[in-house]
């Protein structure tokens, strides 16, 4: 396999790791990582639960320093927070502020980073607007608002920051079935319309094949790219019909066998690689 | 005077106005708590039949009392004195105690090199301090604000320090990642995170600041509702020393009422205040 398998080469690169590794102390969590995301795609870091997905997008993210390799993010190596990428959270009701309303949570970045407040508010409203939120929201607490809705206004903080790469780091773990269908759908209409480039974290292969141009699945302890599976699925994709699909029952099995092979010729448990 | 400043957690909890089971209207709750207060006046004026009048006068006598001196502008200017003083040591103690515990339980270093000298000091009783500071002011207000201050700082100071660790981690990845600068992260999302830890501090703080304001008056001989009580009995005047005894308890409630008004308005959005109301 060839991690960086660039057949549209036409198409620039917007994030890549390169040989990325990273440790806590003595401990190896990622081994030797490559991939790379080409802009507009949507990428989907699958593997099961404390195989370092969630170290891996914090390097992504500049939260956090690899110990090994290198990270490209829009041609520049990444040391810190780059300009043009958004995070979004798991945990939306601990990401959002409880002391702030909507408009202010999702116009703070903006402001902060010298946006005027008049840009700023017009920048929110339009993002909050886009997520699918009524103008009446806006003045209320985030947690007056249900879950699925906390992670809209979460997506909208994103989307007013006017990023290049959207990185999401299991977005959707925390809400209920019918409400995760609905943020899927509006994740990929929003990607489609803003040509984001997105690369999102789960451990839920249906969601990622679902989601996904491309697919790595990461295995072992350390973790490696177990292997990029493309998802040709296109560009429109339905919650019933696609998933009623050969191909994508297909795709599944074949991510889930990298998975599950994962899981078991992984060495010990990986518990609190995520932390 | 034994003065609770162990770091607590309990801002979310709000003993009295919050946690009066709901269902009981409002006014239903005052009127119980009003039979209550009439009840403990009950005992009083059974008990006020047991000594002689002039140990413990009956609750009427003293209720009169305190009518005639609050026609009185000695009266006034001592309330004035003592809630001026209380005021103006609780603003010290906010404006000093919050910013610098907040500066130095952000630093690991801070907080871990100050911890033993500030429990050294703030064990030291503040009345142990009386003569030292009557010796410098003298009986004056600066005496009374000074040992009002020296007693409610602690938990204001000790609670920030505490309350700088318990931000939500997240939400300091989330300004990092969003590349918000640090004195926006420092307005916006350090300083609300703390303040339910920090108000549980400033709440010892306002009772001690009071209770010391009252103390200093009455030990230390400087004009206020302390001082009005300690004259009233060298003039074994137990009516009008009972009087002031019940302005002092008056003021208490008052300022503690304050303290949770301001609770309320600062803490809008705390799952202590707020009525969840999800749509």
């Amino acid at each position: 396999m060839t991690p960086t398998s660039s057949d549209s080469t036409s198409t620039p690169v917007a994030l890549e790791a390169r040989g990325l590794g990273h440790s806590y102390g003595p401990r190896e969590v990622l081994g030797r990582i490559d991939f790379a995301v080409r802009r507009g795609e949507f990428v989907c870091i699958v593997g099961p639960s404390g195989v370092g997905k969630t170290t891996l997008l914090r390097c992504l993210a500049g939260l956090q320093r690899s110990t090994k390799g290198e990270l490209l993010v829009l041609g520049e190596r990444v040391t810190a927070p780059q300009p043009g990428v958004a995070v979004v959270f798991q945990d939306y009701s601990r990401s959002l502020m409880p002391w702030s309303s909507v408009l202010h949570n999702v116009t703070l970045p903006l402001r902060a980073n010298g946006v005027s407040r008049s840009e700023a508010d017009r920048r929110a409203r339009e993002a909050l607007t886009q997520v699918g939120l009524a103008a009446a929201v806006v003045h209320q607490y985030p947690w007056q608002l249900s879950g699925g809705m906390q992670q809209r206004v979460a997506i909208a903080r994103a989307l007013a920051y006017n990023p290049t790469v959207l990185l999401m780091d299991e977005p959707f773990a925390s809400v209920d079935a019918q409400t995760r269908a609905d943020l899927e759908d509006l994740v990929l209409r929003l990607q489609h319309s803003l040509h984001l480039t997105v690369l999102l974290v789960t451990h839920d292969i249906d969601e990622a094949v679902y989601l996904s141009d491309r697919v790595v699945a990461l295995s072992g302890s350390p973790a490696t790219v177990a292997d990029i599976v493309d998802v040709p699925l296109g560009a429109e994709r339905d919650q019933i019909e696609t998933k009623g699909t050969h191909e994508f029952a297909a795709i599944r099995a074949e991510v889930h066998g990298l998975v599950r092979h994962a899981a078991t010729s992984g060495s010990g448990s990986g518990s609190g690689a995520e932390a | 005077m034994t003065i609770q400043t162990e770091p607590s957690a309990r801002a979310d909890e709000a003993p009295d106005a919050a946690s009066t089971p709901r269902r009981l209207g409002r006014l239903s709750w005052l009127l119980i708590q009003t039979g209550t207060v009439l009840l403990a006046g009950g005992v009083w004026w059974f008990a006020s039949t047991l000594f002689p009048p002039s140990t413990l006068p009956p609750p009427a006598e003293v209720i009169a009392r305190l009518g005639e001196l609050a026609i009185t502008g000695g009266f006034w200017v001592a309330i004035a004195i003592t809630l001026g003083t209380f005021a103006l040591g609780l603003a010290i103690c906010i404006v000093v105690g919050i910013p610098l515990g907040l500066a130095i339980g952000a630093n690991p270093i801070g907080a871990g090199s100050t911890r033993l000298l500030f429990d050294f000091l703030r064990t030291i009783p503040p009345i142990a301090i009386l003569p030292l500071l009557l010796l410098v002011f003298g009986a004056k207000f600066e005496m009374v604000l000074v040992l009002a201050v020296s007693g409610a700082i602690w938990p204001i100071l000790i609670q920030s320090i505490y309350a700088a660790r318990q931000g939500e981690a997240l939400l300091a990845e989330m300004s990092r990642s969003y590349r918000i600068p640090r004195a926006w992260y420092i307005r916006h999302i350090f300083v609300p995170g703390a303040i339910p830890f920090v108000m549980t501090g400033v709440r010892l703080g306002t009772t001690i600041c009071l209770l010391l304001t009252v103390s200093g008056e009455l030990l230390g001989g400087a004009p206020g509702v302390g001082f009005e009580i300690a004259n009233a009995q060298a003039f074994y005047d137990n009516t009008r020393m009972y009087a002031y005894v019940l302005v002092a308890a008056v003021l208490g409630l008052i300022v503690n009422g304050g303290f949770w008004a301001a609770q309320r308005r600062l803490l809008r959005w705390h799952p202590s205040v707020r009525r969840e109301q999800h749509s």
